[in-house]
């Protein structure tokens, strides 16, 4: 299965694909409303560092740690909605990007004009390596196969301590000060984090709108007919995940200033798993979910710490997690529909139960199993004939089933 | 339709998703009471746990109370260490009855997993949010390195580190508010070497450590001894931290080796040493400093039954060893904790006890002043002060760095208990002009 | 010559641990599409399990039993509690597995705290044996985890080759519908798999626990491992699986006898590389 199931797509607008990605941000920026609410977040977000209380907790270690946290999640998030891969390996370009920058820089005395940008042109051009097999494999293979390869790099890192420095990491580097202004100055930080953020999202979003990324999603919902009708899959796949290689890259050279500096505990598998959690807790149907998720966990890291959930904090981010993936979709940014949806049913079962008149349509507990299969034929409208997928277990990658065929 | 149904499953599972998230909470509450500090995270919950109403006993000091956020590594590899070193820091609350210079002392435990970027995290949540001035922390080398640098950038937050051995916090560009009242891991090993070819007469050892700043130190500290005291280096191994098999490295050590120096620690050394056995390796071990804790001595399994012989330099005595006020210490540790505890403190408990009171007595140094000046005065105190510890003289050499004595000793079977006993006493062993960096080779 | 030869040994007694961990993810896998992410914490599990038991009883054998039993039971409930709504959705399933494995991981640092444990085994496995080749003395222990896993692994190809059980798990997996329309329950053999699966993950976790220690952060290690094991073997196959687990294992000692520094990055190397020639693993198929 190629993670369709993660990634929004309702069957019954199979297509045309540009649909899905016109439909909700017309409604926002369309009709003065939606400018309104714009306006005002722009407003919120330029004003918060001069507004909150604790400037430096509110503003550095939630804000500005939300900010790269949340294009890192963009990164997953866009490949996921337009290609409908969820990986788990963007940490990867991350690192390559912060450890390219801290190798150049502190230990080379590259000047970070250079560093930075070869940062980033490093980590996408691993990016593009690893596409190369990577995009070749389809959902959870895809997603081990990413996990992988963060793995990888993770040892890698630890092992090349001539280079990387092992187990210490690289730290006690000065920050630049592009322009005159120091990035050790928190709100200057602020703003730049919030524009490269602004950036990656627009690209983002712009990306998606181009007839590459229209291509995309015709490949994602129907790599055949695509095929058939002369696209490229593996390129266009590729590119794809070259290119969310390169917004995690960005993100990677922010985090490493934000850090100031990197080590491998900044990019193991426990990590890799937070950018999971924040696309998922923020929504992973929407761009905006990668801030949104960001926050939330970050808000929701930093306070169980403080005491105030009488939780452990790797175990509430777990039951978190799982509680989202269970019974909220569509995550943060999709939570007062859910909640709306939830009160319906609700009262719906309550009056059923009241009245035992809706019985019919609710599933009786004892069924199980079946109530998927409409769904299935529905998007995987060429499913095939059972003989074809065989009986053994050592079926590999029957799990395309809904998917690519 | 078929959304409905699906919700309608979904609605059923809820109960029993509320009941998971309830077992979650429960059972950490149970957890506290049992083992007492894996997660400590409510501000002042110090006070409060200790039983017996030291909690009204902070509040009857006069004045504002004093905040300190400390940072422990209760998540990770040495996550029993830290507990039994937040039990050396109980041990100095209760002797200071909660209050320092007349003013409650209030503590804000914030647990890491032992990397740099958790316990800086954790650093700035507490100076950050909380607003704390004194941080006491963090355990492991890479932690106290990444916490060094982060004291550059705060400077009006005093760090006083709890047990982290790495060289180069405190050498190379050595931060002003930032104070260690233990010697680092080269120190520990300096005396090892010459000990290793004068008294067991080892020509020709090879090593095998976790490739990380720690024990990097305690290689280039013992290496340095023993090259310049003419043994050989055969062969050096590393391993990653949290390598739990050792049998191919074990095969691929030379034969022709008087000993192994081995600085392993934690899980790490466990493994190693019951594999050791195994496999046969009949060379006699060499202990970095953290080989044969009380951690390894009293964890479960065979290891137990395989460490008898070593020798070690720590930086602390053997329970059995009358020096200082060693005994007394060893007595009130047991006395306080006959349960929960070791049998006998851990270094981790030592070092957490000796920081931590360090920390405070500075403090009744200043008067008590702390916040008003941004540290000036806590720091020019510490720096003049000195103190008899439990383990021998403390005081600071020019980079905020204490020189302390080492203790070599060996691993002995009394009556069925395993136990060290004390072959050596380093005095005051000084601090190295240059960080070691990992060592394939005899440092020239 | 005899550290070639050891190491090799070394190697073939690693691969049939991690064979005894991956063939319970590929099991599940192959019959129900389920890639249980929380394996990695039912190893953990299976191995304090049995920690516990064999403090309580002084029985190494009900300890495995118990873990065993005590981590198929945990998989079952989680499959029914967690999995089922979600079954059909493999992407979803997986990524609550991942949330499954981070609480009860950290769950079990809660009670067992952060010290290395270990499971000694009982007195006639300990020690070493002569192998009669080269005069090199083995650990006891280490020849027995190798035939235990190959005792199951035959066990398991028997099982779902050869018996009516088995028929019927190829069966459901094919066309549950269909299988449920003959009277069968397939709901139960399904649970019955994840029993199985889950179970093998327990005692797995039992077995490794007498040779290396158990620790917070154990739980990702054999994750890492089992599923580097599947991918290279092809998921869902459990030859597939014996095949990676030896490949990985022999490759991983070779490298941590010769350069251990590189040993995590070579095992990786190899999944990496065979995942190029064939991005289905060695023994799975193409769709």
């Amino acid at each position: 299965m190629t993670g369709p199931d993660l990634v929004a797509r309702d069957p019954r607008r199979n297509s045309p694909p540009d649909a899905d990605s016109r439909r909700g941000w017309r409604r926002i920026f369309e009709g003065s409303k939606g400018a309104g609410i714009i306006a005002a977040a722009v407003l919120l977000l330029v004003a918060f560092p001069f507004v909150v209380p604790q400037p430096q907790f509110w503003v550095v270690s939630i804000a500005i740690r939300s900010l790269w946290l949340g294009v890192v999640a963009l990164s997953l998030i866009w490949l996921a909605r337009n290609t409908g891969m969820l990986s788990l390996g963007q940490m990867t370009f991350f690192a390559v990007a912060g450890y390219t920058v801290g190798v150049l820089t502190t230990q080379n005395d590259v000047p970070y004009v250079v560093s930075i940008p070869a940062g980033i042109l490093l980590a996408t051009a691993v990016g593009a390596v690893v596409a190369l097999i990577a995009v070749r494999t389809q959902g959870v293979y895809f997603l081990m196969l990413t996990l992988a390869v963060s793995q990888l790099l993770y040892f890698l890192v630890l092992n090349a301590a001539t280079l990387t420095r092992g187990y210490q990491g690289i730290s006690n580097i000065t920050r630049p000060e592009p322009f005159g202004l120091s990035l050790d100055n928190r709100n200057v930080f602020y703003f730049l984090a919030l524009a490269i953020a602004a950036g990656a999202f627009a690209l983002c979003w712009y990306v998606s709108r181009t007839p590459f990324g229209l291509a995309l999603r015709g490949i994602r919902d129907s790599p055949e007919r695509m095929r058939a009708l002369g696209y490229n899959v593996y390129l266009y796949r590729m590119l794809a995940f070259t290119f969310a290689a390169f917004i995690a890259a960005v993100s990677g050279a922010l985090a490493f200033f934000y850090h100031g500096g990197i080590t491998p505990g900044a990019i193991d598998l426990l990590r890799s798993i937070d950018v999971l959690i924040v696309s998922v807790l923020g929504g992973i149907n929407s761009l905006w979910g990668a801030f949104a998720g960001a926050l939330g966990l970050t808000m929701l890291q930093n306070f169980a710490q403080a005491g105030w959930i009488p939780m452990r904090r790797v175990t509430l981010t777990g039951v978190v997690f799982v509680v989202v993936l269970l019974f909220f979709r569509g995550g943060i940014v999709d939570l007062p529909r859910q909640l709306r949806e939830y009160g319906r049913t609700g009262r719906r079962a309550w009056n059923g139960w009241r009245g035992r008149d809706l019985g019919g349509d609710r599933p009786a507990s004892g069924r199980d199993g079946d109530g998927t299969r409409p769904e299935r034929v529905a998007v995987g409208s060429k499913l095939s004939p059972p003989g074809r997928s065989g009986p053994q277990i050592d079926d590999g990658t029957r799990s395309t089933r809904t998917g690519e065929r | 339709m078929r959304q409905r149904r699906t919700l309608g499953r979904r609605l059923w599972a809820m109960p029993v998703a509320a009941a998971l998230v309830l077992a979650a909470c429960q059972s950490d509450e149970g957890d506290e009471a049992d083992m007492g500090s894996p997660d400590m995270d409510a501000p002042g919950e110090e006070n409060g746990e200790d039983g017996d109403g030291e909690g009204t006993d902070a509040g009857d000091a006069e004045g504002e109370p004093i905040v300190i956020g400390r940072i422990s590594a209760l998540e990770g590899p040495y996550a029993a260490g830290a507990e039994d070193g937040e039990r050396g820091v109980e041990m100095v609350l209760e002797e200071f009855d909660h209050e320092v210079a007349g003013r409650p002392i209030e503590v804000i435990v914030e647990s890491s997993d032992t990397t740099p970027e958790t316990a800086v995290d954790r650093a700035r949540k507490l100076v950050e949010q909380d607003g704390v001035n004194l941080i006491h922390g963090p355990l492991s080398g890479a932690e106290g390195e990444a916490l060094a640098s982060y004291a550059h950038d705060t400077e009006h937050v005093t760090i006083v580190d709890a047990a982290s051995g790495a060289s180069t916090t405190t050498l190379s560009d050595p931060a002003p508010n930032y104070f260690r009242w233990h010697s680092e891991g080269a120190m520990w090993t300096a005396p090892l070497g010459p000990h290793v070819i004068d008294e067991l007469g080892y020509e020709r050892v090879a090593t095998l450590a976790e490739d990380y700043a720690f024990p990097h130190a305690q290689v280039g500290g013992f290496l340095e001894g023993f090259c310049e005291a003419g043994g050989e280096l055969a062969s050096t191994h590393w391993v990653p931290l949290g390598e739990s098999d050792y049998s191919s490295v074990i095969a691929s050590i030379p034969d022709d080796i008087d000993a192994i120096f081995v600085a392993l620690g934690g899980s790490d050394a466990v493994d190693f040493l019951s594999q050791a056995i195994d496999f046969g390796l009949e060379k006699p071990i060499i202990g970095g400093s953290l080989l044969v804790g009380s951690d390894v001595l009293e964890s479960e399994g065979r290891v137990r039954e395989n460490v008898e012989g070593i020798v070690t330099s720590m930086v602390y005595p053997p329970s059995s060893a009358d020096v200082y006020e060693w005994q007394d210490f060893v007595q009130r540790y047991q006395e306080m904790f006959p349960d929960e505890g070791f049998e006998t403190p851990s270094n981790f408990a030592i070092l957490y006890y000796n920081s931590f009171k360090s920390l405070l007595l500075g403090i009744e140094e200043a008067g008590g002043v702390v916040e008003e000046d941004d540290g000036e005065s806590l720091r020019a105190a510490m720096s003049e002060m000195s103190w008899e510890s439990p383990i021998g003289p403390l005081e600071l050499n020019e980079n905020r760095q204490a020189e302390t004595d080492v203790f070599i000793s060996e691993v002995v079977e009394n009556d069925g208990e395993l136990t060290t006993e004390l072959r050596e006493v380093a005095e005051q062993v000084e601090q190295p002009d240059t960080p070691w960096e990992r060592l394939d080779e005899c440092p020239s | 010559m005899d550290q070639i030869l050891t190491i090799g040994l070394n190697g073939l007694t690693v691969a049939s641990l991690y064979f005894l961990v991956a063939s319970g993810l590929t099991l599940i896998f192959g019959m129900m599409r389920i890639v249980n992410l929380a394996h990695g914490a039912f190893y953990l599990l299976g191995g304090y399990v049995a920690f516990s038991v064999l403090q309580g009883t002084e029985s190494w054998s009900l300890g495995l039993l118990a873990a065993l039993a005590a981590v198929g039971a945990v998989g079952v409930v989680m499959h029914q509690v967690l999995l089922r709504a979600i079954e059909h959705e493999d992407m979803r399933v997986a990524l609550v597995t991942i949330g499954v494995s981070l609480i009860l991981a950290d769950q079990l640092l809660v009670y067992y705290g952060g010290v290395a444990h270990s499971v000694v085994p009982p007195d006639f496995l300990s020690g070493g044996m002569e192998l009669g080749v080269a005069g090199i003395v083995y650990p006891r222990y280490r020849i027995f985890v190798l035939g235990l896993a190959i005792l199951v692994g035959i066990a398991l190809w028997l099982f779902i080759s050869r018996t009516r059980f088995g028929m019927i798990i190829r069966a459901g997996v094919d066309d549950r519908d269909m299988v449920s329309a003959t009277g069968i329950n397939v709901r139960v053999v399904f649970a019955a798999v994840f029993f199985i699966g889950s179970a093998l993950a327990g005692l797995a976790g039992a077995v490794g626990a007498g040779a290396f220690s158990l620790a917070p952060g154990t739980d990702v290690e054999y994750l890492l491992y089992s599923l580097i094991v599947v991918i290279v073997g092809g998921m869902g196959s459990i030859p597939g699986a014996a095949i990676g687990a030896l490949l990985v294992g022999l490759v991983s000692q070779f490298a941590l006898g010769y350069t251990p520094a590189v040993a995590s990055i070579v095992t990786f190397a190899l999944m990496i590389g065979v995942l190029a020639v064939r991005p289905q693993g060695l023994l799975g198929r193409t769709a």
